[in-house]
């Protein structure tokens, strides 16, 4: 049996949420040990979406990051576990044993695992003292007879979660573009993502004494880190994108049209997304 | 972040390893056997729209008595599904699952919610004789037996038939939206019962609430009566795939509203329009959920003012001769009437995008380009069942106004038209959503046979019933606080445009008691419209008993006399009826788990009760009209299409749990539409404008000049013969806006069905916003430039409120909405801090949505006794919880819970 990966193509989700709620059904109420025991009613997110609210009005797009535990190959939550009940199976699933987990009672404090994890995918629950996460639903996996793979990716209606072994040519095909969430952890995660955010910058140019937005100006973006150069021309309504820009660069834009003046937008850092608003042309 | 990355550089301990790819230890035979997937499985119906159908069924595992998990449903693998062939590409949905809305997903929360009403309970201070309507809402339930429960109710019919002679005083709210199941679980049975009494009733009639606009105004300029005043939807995906060019969405939020209409397939559809190369633009006050992901244009817009940027649009075609013509020559009326009003000519004010930007906040330039584009590309506007979408008051003039720019540009022409993301089988020809062939590709007699079809569904959105006495379901508290009232037109959906002028009066004589007693399966009406009014009505002396019969202890059940528990589709053997999705199927499961406390079906409740009445009022009639459940439900499936055609017995389905209908193949389906005449004729789709037989207009042709407005109120200022720009006091251009500086919009909910969910503890943790308190409330968002000015910030509790009352939310500051527009949506369970003084800490928006009736002078016609629950004034300012406290503490005393809020605990009167 190969190793799984689960692959989340953001580019898709709709942030629907309906795996963060197949999640809890699965696991809440329900004792599946010696996998899991149950999670509590609340509190628990063991596949967590984030909401990213990008840009303002009106040019406003919202991201979703569906984000389990990352099943990583070098698991920091394993090595700081004082009782050795992080385990990483053979077919890459990471898991807490909720027999071994003292919830790290034996040293006298909260456990440490969920400090350890970089992506925040560990919960404490409370009632058990046990440290809990998602299993990839590893005790279905284990079933012969059960069909369906993780709950998350059953339940997905656009198949924007895909899992499967790592060895499966089309798998191996999709993780050909697939990146891991802040890679600089080292972690080495197992679940991937297609079409993670990228920063965009946007804009509408406008003619003030027209009164008319600008069709067809050529508006050229520079990078001042990298100096890449991208063009685009606004459309029907004025608007100008441009999408998939790097993380905090810098970026001087410039507009030009036939009988106006040509004019610099500005230089716009990508700490997060930039709508510049209307942007007026005079005649040239 | 680079806090945790402290732990990374830790000098690793040894891994431990998995022992092969097992378990983390070897697990014991019990255990085994609890993982084990050997789980007995039953589909259960799903769909919060209810009317007896279902979308895609849940998988049910059930273990123990217990419900273990929910899946989704999986199509067979080898099933061939449909697809739609356009020149831009082929159409399918490759994946084979079909899965239920979000609140269906989680509904095991719901079966098991605190909430639920376990038992016949019963208000501890209302007796027959002593019913001190005054503390309904106040003074808490006790429980009773069933016995108790059905001899109070008998007796209180019989006391009305007896004091009043009839028992048309008893109102029935027995319609609208609730759960899916065929038999057993769905809430018509009141009405059902009432008629086969015989002895009269007043009917609540549905009110056409998600076509607003189109029911009460767009209906004058085109008709479309049958589909209740939006067109038709015949094949529309094959036409809008394979030419429109530009999509156009108003409100339209098929991420958010599609869903209970058909489980979770909109965005494939979605897709489908960007695969085609489609441009979708979103003009809303907010950015809702289909616009943050697939929008390629938001146009914030001030909420209803839409009939202003359809004026301006209309300017830039006329003046800049942008429009069909020949078009409008050949088959409108009165369009000259009209460019006299665009043009200024009537009232000096020409509609110029200038003028409009000043009443929508859109720049005119955008408003320019907007024209241009709609009329170079093919373009369509969209909608799904949204309510008031981005309107309000009157948005009777818009929708007209909207339906006279599709005009202009050629309407039923090829990707010129107007499409629903609604994909449930309609059943051609039976008066409800008529056309001629189905939406998608389906065979015909599927479509009109393949569902199950329910004797009492009819008195839930067709025609009011001969024998009760219709009142429109908008009008209720004003027709028992200020009887009597009169106004226009029943309401019932399935009506012709003349209905729009037809007079009604509530009681129908003077002699009339009006209403003494009311028969609720809603459960929430409190927050629709004017919750505050109703609960005025609800509290005044006369109504004389009010039963409740639901679920879950919410909304309107707070203020009962009695409240009946009914069960849920999971507890319960019934057919299913899957029709409200692609895929055509039907279903019979087996009861999950046992009813929860003593819980009955709706059916089992009015069976109960209709066997009590059938012996006091010598019925034995009624005994017939409620058979045994599983023969009523067979009787229903012995009529359908699987049975008569495909031949499966009732056996056999009890046993092979589903039938799916076959689609056609793209071939058959190109057949089954050249046989019924749908193809492109001359310039338009036969659909549109069928050889020779035209609209449903007077002239038969589309009127900009309304025919039957001219004929029946020539004068009416609110809804003149042709759809002009007039002012009104819920404006952002109103004085009004002095006092109440924002308008509110109030959106379908993404998390609930209306009021259905609000206690789902799995949903309210996913967007409820905690206040400083530890209470969750429900969100408002507001704009960071006004989160300012208010002086909040995320988390902060705010009051919003009006001159009918006040509630209290939660702030999440955005820049999903405009600047001086607020979001709220409807439909949060109440939690009244006081009822005198209108204090809701639910956040449930409606209890202060004006009612139509207070745009009239007392005794006045209500000439369109529509529905106001989006894009009216009120006022914002942070609310000082501790302040409230002092003032109200016994409010503040209440068992809550601390995710799902109120229980059926709160209202428990202690020890008793």
């Amino acid at each position: 049996m190969g190793k799984k990966v689960m692959i989340i193509d953001i580019g898709k989700c709709t942030g629907c949420m309906s795996c963060v709620i197949a999640c809890k059904d699965e696991f809440v109420e329900n004792d599946w040990s010696p996998y899991s025991k149950p999670q509590p009613d609340h509190g628990h997110f063991w596949m967590k979406v984030n909401v990213q609210e990008r840009g303002s009005i009106p040019k406003v797009k919202v991201t979703y990051i569906p984000t389990p535990c990352m099943h990583c190959d070098n698991p920091p939550c394993a090595k700081v576990c004082p009782t050795n009940a992080i385990v990483k199976r053979d077919d890459g699933i990471v898991l807490i044993d909720p027999d071994k987990c003292d919830g790290c009672k034996s040293v006298g404090t909260k456990p440490l695992c969920i400090d350890a994890c970089p992506y925040g995918a560990i919960y404490y629950n409370e009632e058990l003292n046990i440290a809990q996460k998602c299993t990839l639903c590893a005790h279905l996996l284990d079933d012969p007879n059960w069909k369906y793979g993780p709950r998350c990716y059953d339940v997905c209606p656009i198949e924007a979660i895909v899992f499967g072994d790592e060895d499966d040519p089309k798998i191996k095909e999709l993780l050909k573009n697939a990146q891991v969430l802040n890679p600089e952890f080292g972690t080495k995660p197992r679940v991937y993502y297609l079409n993670l955010p990228k920063p965009f910058i946007g804009g509408c140019i406008v003619d003030p004494e027209a009164k008319e937005v600008v069709i067809g100006a050529k508006v050229t973006a520079l990078d001042l880190y990298t100096g890449a150069k991208y063009e685009t021309y606004t459309d029907e309504f004025g608007d100008f994108w441009f999408k998939d820009l790097e993380w905090n660069h810098k970026y001087l834009l410039k507009v030009e049209k036939e009988g106006y003046k040509e004019k610099v937008i500005g230089v716009y850092t990508t700490d997060k997304d930039v709508n510049v608003g209307d942007v007026f042309l005079a005649k040239a | 972040m680079n806090n945790y990355l402290y732990f990374y550089g830790l000098a690793a301990s040894t891994l431990p390893k998995g022992t092969s790819s097992g378990p983390l230890r070897e697990a014991t035979k019990e255990e085994i056997e609890n993982i084990k997937n050997d789980v007995k499985v039953e589909y259960v119906p799903t769909l919060s729209a209810g009317y007896v159908s279902s979308g895609p069924p849940l998988e049910v595992h059930i273990k123990n008595g217990r419900i273990v998990r929910c899946l989704p449903f999986h199509l067979p693998e080898d099933f061939r599904t449909w697809e739609i062939k356009t020149d831009r590409g082929t159409f399918k949905i490759e994946t084979k699952k079909r899965v239920p809305e979000l609140l269906w997903l989680a509904y095991k929360k719901r079966v098991y919610s605190p909430a639920r009403v376990k038992y016949p309970l019963k208000r501890v201070d209302w007796s027959p004789d002593n019913p001190n309507p005054q503390n309904r809402g106040k003074s808490g339930f006790v429980r009773i037996s069933w016995e108790e429960a059905v001899n109070l109710i008998v007796e209180m019919i019989k006391r009305i038939k007896d004091k009043y002679g009839n028992l048309e005083p008893v109102l029935v709210q027995s319609e609208g939206h609730g759960q899916p199941g065929f038999t057993h679980c769905c809430h018509y049975y009141g009405a059902y019962l009432f008629d086969k009494l015989d002895m009269g009733w007043t009917h609540q009639v549905r009110n056409p609430d998600s076509w607003e606009g189109y029911y009460w105004g767009a209906k004058l300029a085109w008709g479309f009566d049958p589909t209740v005043g939006e067109p038709y939807q015949d094949g529309v995906w094959d036409n809008v795939l394979q030419h429109t060019e530009l999509a156009i969405f108003t409100g339209c939020d098929p991420e958010t509203t599609s869903p209970g209409f058909g489980g979770q397939i909109q965005t494939h559809f979605i897709n489908f329009l960007k695969k085609a190369g489609i441009k979708i633009v979103a003009i809303a006050p907010d950015a809702n959920y289909t616009t943050v992901i697939h929008a390629d244009k938001w146009i914030p817009i001030n909420p209803n003012t839409d009939a202003a940027l359809y004026l301006a649009i209309a300017y830039v075609w006329i003046t800049e001769d942008l429009y069909d013509k020949e078009y409008v020559e050949k088959y409108c009326v009165g369009f000259e009437e009209f460019k006299k009003h665009v043009l200024g000519e009537d009232d000096g004010i020409p509609k110029t995008p200038e003028w409009a930007e000043k009443i929508t906040g859109i720049p005119q330039w955008t408003i320019k380009a907007l024209a241009r584009a709609w009329a170079k590309k093919r373009t369509s506007i969209a909608v799904h069942f949204g309510g008031p979408k981005v309107r309000g008051k009157m948005s009777h003039l818009p929708a007209r106004l909207e339906a006279y720019c599709l005009a202009m540009q050629g309407l039923g022409k090829p990707g010129r038209t107007f499409f629903r993301f609604y994909f449930s089988t309609i059943g051609l020809g039976r008066g409800f959503l008529i056309s001629h062939v189905p939406a998608l590709p389906r065979y015909l007699d599927v479509e009109i046979g393949g569902r199950l079809v329910h004797p009492a569904v009819g008195y839930a959105i067709v025609p009011p019933p001969p024998k009760g006495i219709p009142l429109i379901k908008t009008l209720v508290p004003d027709a028992i606080l200020n009887p009597p009232i009169k106004w226009w037109c029943s309401g019932a959906q399935v009506n012709a445009t003349e209905d729009l002028f037809e007079k009604y009066e509530y009681p129908p004589s003077e002699d009339h008691p009006g209403i003494r007693m009311i028969w609720n399966e809603n459960g929430c009406y409190t927050t629709c419209w004017h919750g505050y009014k109703f609960i005025e009505a609800l509290r005044s002396d006369k109504i004389e008993f009010h039963l409740v019969i639901h679920p879950w202890l919410e909304n309107d059940a707070l203020f009962a006399d009695i409240v009946l528990p009914a069960l849920t589709d999971f507890e319960v053997s019934d057919v299913i009826s899957i029709s409200r999705q692609d895929i055509v199927a039907i279903a019979y499961h087996d009861k999950c788990i046992e009813p929860v406390g003593e819980s009955k079906s709706d059916y089992e409740i009015h069976k109960l009760i209709a066997e009590r009445l059938a012996k006091e009022f010598n019925k034995p009639e009624l005994l017939e009209a409620f058979p045994d459940p599983e023969q009523f439900a067979r009787d229903a499936y012995e009529k359908s299409l699987a049975f008569k055609k495909y031949k499966v017995s009732w056996e056999d389905l009890k046993k092979r749990k589903i039938f799916i209908y076959p689609c056609p193949t793209w071939e058959e389906w190109a057949e089954i539409k050249k046989q019924n005449d749908f193809e492109v004729y001359g310039d338009f789709f036969t659909w549109f404008y069928k050889r020779g037989s035209g609209l449903e207009t007077p002239s038969k042709k589309f009127e900009f000049v309304s025919n039957y407005a001219l004929e029946y109120a020539p004068d009416d200022p609110e809804r003149p013969p042709v759809a002009k720009w007039v002012e009104h006091d819920e404006l952002p251009t109103s004085p009004k806006r002095n006092k109440y500086p924002f308008q509110v919009v109030s959106n379908h909910p993404r998390y609930r069905f209306h009021a259905q969910g609000d206690d789902n503890e799995w949903l309210r943790e996913l967007y409820k916003v905690r206040g400083p308190d530890g209470y969750m409330y429900e969100p408002v968002w507001i704009h960071p430039s006004d989160a300012e000015k208010l002086g909040v910030k995320d988390g902060d509790i705010v009051m919003i409120y009006n001159d009918l009352g006040s509630i209290l939310a939660g702030v999440k500051v955005t820049e999903r909405i405009k600047p001086g527009s607020i979001l709220i949506e409807h439909g949060a369970r109440l939690d009244l801090i006081s009822i005198e003084d209108r204090i809701d800490r639910g956040g449930a928006l409606d209890l202060i949505a004006p009612s139509s009736a207070e745009k009239y002078k007392p005794g006045e016609e209500i000439r369109i006794p529509e529905q106001i629950c989006s894009g009216f004034l009120v006022g914002v300012k942070k609310a000082d919880i501790n302040e409230l406290m002092k003032k109200y503490p016994e409010a503040f005393k209440k068992k809550l819970h601390p995710v799902v809020g109120p229980t059926l605990e709160t209202y428990l009167v202690e020890g008793k």
